[in-house]
């Protein structure tokens, strides 16, 4: 089964991804604009020498060489324009056939197979000629175009639009470095009708870099009167700056602009900039760039003969929607909040590898696999909720934990199994709870209780509890555990927001207290049995700290916990010592755990599985 | 008559079978290759990570790289100081900080004339006697990090005089 690739052909950058295991992940690019290396810029040139260069290499010489070095061309595909360069002509075709190219051996290299059919996105308002134009472009690339899908078509797709068994009218809000499109479709049974589209060529995020850019400049040249516009050097570091507190603006209130030495000052000394710039600082920079929005929009709306209430959802594309005042002035004036979570930089890319899915049959193909909305977990000593089975994990899933008994031959324990994110077992959803009964007799912490949580690909939990030494066992299935609705599981992971602090409190509290006892015990055990071989002076401080740690838990008092914990051990480690000098052949120093064997969960701290 | 009708009933029975198999065939199938792609993206992670790794250092090595440049433009402003300790110290510093930077694999992109569209970036062309598209200027180092480019150089590059460019016309 071959991949069918989708790509994202952009007038200033481009982008292709892929469908893996049933969902899209970009192909890297290799010299892409970032580290990574997720898009690059639709950038060809051809050098003096005769070279050809795609993507950031390109650009990064277009400076030196603006006649060999073509970009947006992708605006005159479909017409009969010949780029003249060098002698040598190039049908807009031909140079989109170059970065076919390159995203072809990007994509070859990224699944390490041969990829010859494609998904490619092209704008809605593209017209025959247009489409015909980039079906060649992919033909003279090599690939087969499987389908040509609309942009914003293809960035309903990412949010997974076709999903939803309604009709519904979606507005798509696509603004790139240089232009904003605006498109409103129709969606229902499968197939999306777009209904209108309007733009602004001369609008895009350039135009809110160059402005932050002059905002800067000028505080500068008004606050300490130096001019640093002509010095190419602070230019380029104002820009950086600027651009790196746009992005960190987007989601923190205020940052720092530094730039040490930027220029020299008056008297021929350094100069260094600082400027505390402010999220609604940027905002009032950017604002009048982004109201002029407003009009390609409601031209929009107008020519779908629709009121912005009609709207049922809105996609953004391109980088700069990332910024929090562009979603923000776009979801005050349509009144209707904006669809979240995929990269609006990738929607299209990742939404044409859907599509391409579709088509390859692979997305029939998916298992669609579930997860377990809820933490399953079962209630340990002192009503903790340990876990057994975290939240999101893919079912099926099967998972085991060993726990031990609580007390000095106690003959059963209780398994209760419950579901939700709160510490205490109390808080939870109680699932249910059964015995496992016959544990022969033993002293706490020595039986080993197998925990096993099995779901299966029905959702169906299976829980079964097996003491190790006899083999005993009990079981139980839950139906559909997690059968609650979306809503539920919102409200229960909001509570366990919620309370997280104070629950943990709690927890620890508990932990402590468990911990405290299991030292009385073993210290009980300790003198016990050693004691012909502990001296009186040391058998007498064990006896009174832990008698001390023994009313302290008693009575509850939780901020003495520690202390007395320290003091017990450290009177234990007494009896250790004292034993050691006695020389005790072969015999087995008693460790403040205390129990031996078996997974701990490690919550509890000390070697002990958690006890039942 | 009877023949015919029993070889039709057996041709329905293959068929039968036929159908009842196509689904179980069809798991399989995806089974398979399901599993296979499992495996490919197992060991895609895997280099993945020892990827990410080199990256997630790469991304640290470039977020320095802002106050690399600060602190040459420091340097500068500090050499013509008196005070020659105070400059030595700085130095130092200095030297110490760009040790660190290279041991971890940060090296200077080379600028030896040669305009490389992989390692550079041209910011503006002057016109200079050296053979057209010469670096003549780097106003901006440019830095790898184990072989990953964190920033190409910023370079000025030649270009012919403009009277020179004339008289190549005029001929």
């Amino acid at each position: 089964m071959a991949k069918i690739i989708g790509i994202d052909l952009g007038t200033s950058n481009s982008a292709a991804a892929t469908l893996e295991g049933g969902r899209p992940v970009i192909i890297p690019s290799t010299e892409g604009t970032t580290l990574y290396g997720k898009a690059f810029p639709s950038y060809v040139a051809f050098t003096k020498d005769g070279q050809r260069l795609i993507g950031e290499p390109a650009r990064r010489q277009a400076v030196a060489n603006a006649e060999g070095t073509l970009t947006a061309f992708k605006r005159k595909m479909g017409t009969d324009y010949r780029y003249k360069i060098y002698g040598k002509e190039y049908t807009p075709q031909e140079l989109s056939a170059t970065l076919l190219q390159k995203i072809k051996k990007d994509a070859e290299t990224f699944l390490g197979d041969e990829v010859n059919e494609a998904v490619i996105t092209v704008p809605a308002y593209f017209n025959d000629n247009q489409r015909q134009a980039t079906k060649d472009a992919a033909a003279i690339a090599g690939f087969k175009v499987s389908r040509l899908v609309n942009e914003p078509t293809a960035a309903a797709l990412a949010y997974g639009v076709d999903k939803h068994n309604k009709d519904m009218k979606i507005l798509v809000y696509d603004l790139g470095g240089g232009t904003l499109d605006v498109t409103i479709m129709e969606f229902g049974k499968g197939v999306f009708e777009v209904k209108s589209t309007s733009g602004d060529t001369q609008l895009g995020g350039t135009d809110m870099d160059n402005s932050v850019v002059n905002f800067l400049t000028d505080e500068i040249k008004s606050k300490h009167g130096i001019d640093v516009t002509t010095d190419r050097q602070a230019m380029q570091r104002i820009r950086e700056a600027g651009e790196r507190a746009k992005i960190e603006l987007s989601t923190v209130m205020s940052t720092e602009i530094n730039l040490p030495f930027l220029a020299k000052d008056k008297k021929g000394g350094p100069f260094n900039f600082t400027y505390e710039f402010t999220r609604a600082k940027l905002e009032s920079i950017v604002v009048p760039t982004v109201e002029r929005s407003a009009k390609p929009v409601m031209q929009a709306l107008k020519d779908a003969k629709m009121e912005p209430t009609g709207i049922d959802k809105v996609i953004m594309i391109g980088g700069p929607t990332r910024m929090p005042i562009v979603q923000r002035y776009v979801e005050q004036l349509l009144g209707k909040k904006i669809e979240r979570g995929v990269d609006p930089m990738e929607a299209v890319a990742l939404g044409a590898a859907v599509e391409g899915g579709v088509l390859s049959g692979e997305v029939k193909d998916i298992v669609l696999l579930d997860v377990t909305p809820l933490t399953l977990s079962i209630e340990t000593l002192g009503g903790v909720a340990t876990k057994i089975i975290e939240r999101n994990t893919t079912i099926p899933i099967k998972k085991s934990q060993i726990f031990s008994t609580a007390d000095d031959n106690q003959p059963g324990v209780e398994i209760h199994i419950i579901q939700g994110e709160r510490p205490m077992a109390k808080d939870n959803i109680e699932l249910g709870k059964f015995m496992l009964t016959g544990i022969p007799p033993a002293r706490r912490g020595i039986p080993q209780i197998e925990v096993t949580f099995d779901i299966d690909s029905n959702g169906i939990l299976h829980v079964t509890a097996t003491d190790k030494a006899t083999g005993k066992a009990q079981s139980m299935d839950i139906v559909a555990p997690h059968k609650m609705d979306s809503k539920d599981i919102e409200r229960k992971m909001e509570e366990a927001k919620k309370y997280e602090e104070a629950d943990n409190k709690i927890r620890e509290q508990v932990e402590l207290k468990n911990n405290a006892e299991s030292l009385v015990y073993t210290a009980d055990r300790a003198l016990e049995e050693y004691k012909d071989k502990i001296p009186s002076d040391v058998a007498e401080k064990v006896e009174k700290a832990k008698a001390e740690l023994d009313e302290a838990v008693k009575k509850e008092q939780l901020d003495r916990l520690n202390e007395k914990i320290e003091s017990l051990k450290k009177a234990l480690e007494g009896i250790g010592g004292s034993m050691y000098k006695g020389g005790a052949p072969g015999s087995e120093g008693p460790s403040s755990g205390g129990g031996d064997g078996g997974t701990t969960d490690g919550a509890q701290g000390g070697p002990r599985p958690s006890d039942l | 008559m009877a023949e015919e009708k029993e070889g039709k009933e057996e041709q329905e029975q293959k068929k039968e079978k036929k159908e009842a198999n196509e689904p179980k065939e069809d798991y399989k199938d995806r089974l398979l290759r399901l599993a296979a792609e499992f495996d490919n993206y197992k060991k895609r992670i895997k280099t993945d990570i020892e990827g990410a790794k080199g990256i997630g250092r790469a991304e640290f090595a470039k977020s320095l790289l802002p106050i690399l440049d600060e602190f040459e433009l420091a340097l500068v402003v500090v050499r013509k100081s008196d005070d020659k300790n105070m400059v030595k110290g700085v130095e130092l510093l200095y030297s110490n900080f760009y040790d660190v930077m290279k041991k971890s694999g940060l090296a200077e992109v080379e600028c030896n004339g040669v305009f490389d569209p992989y390692k550079h970036e041209i910011v503006m062309t002057q016109e200079d006697d050296a053979k057209p598209g010469t670096v003549i200027e780097v106003t901006k180092k440019g830095y790898t990090f184990n072989g990953i480019l964190l920033r190409p150089a910023s370079v000025i590059v030649s270009k012919e005089r403009e009277e020179e460019a004339e008289r190549k016309n005029d001929k």
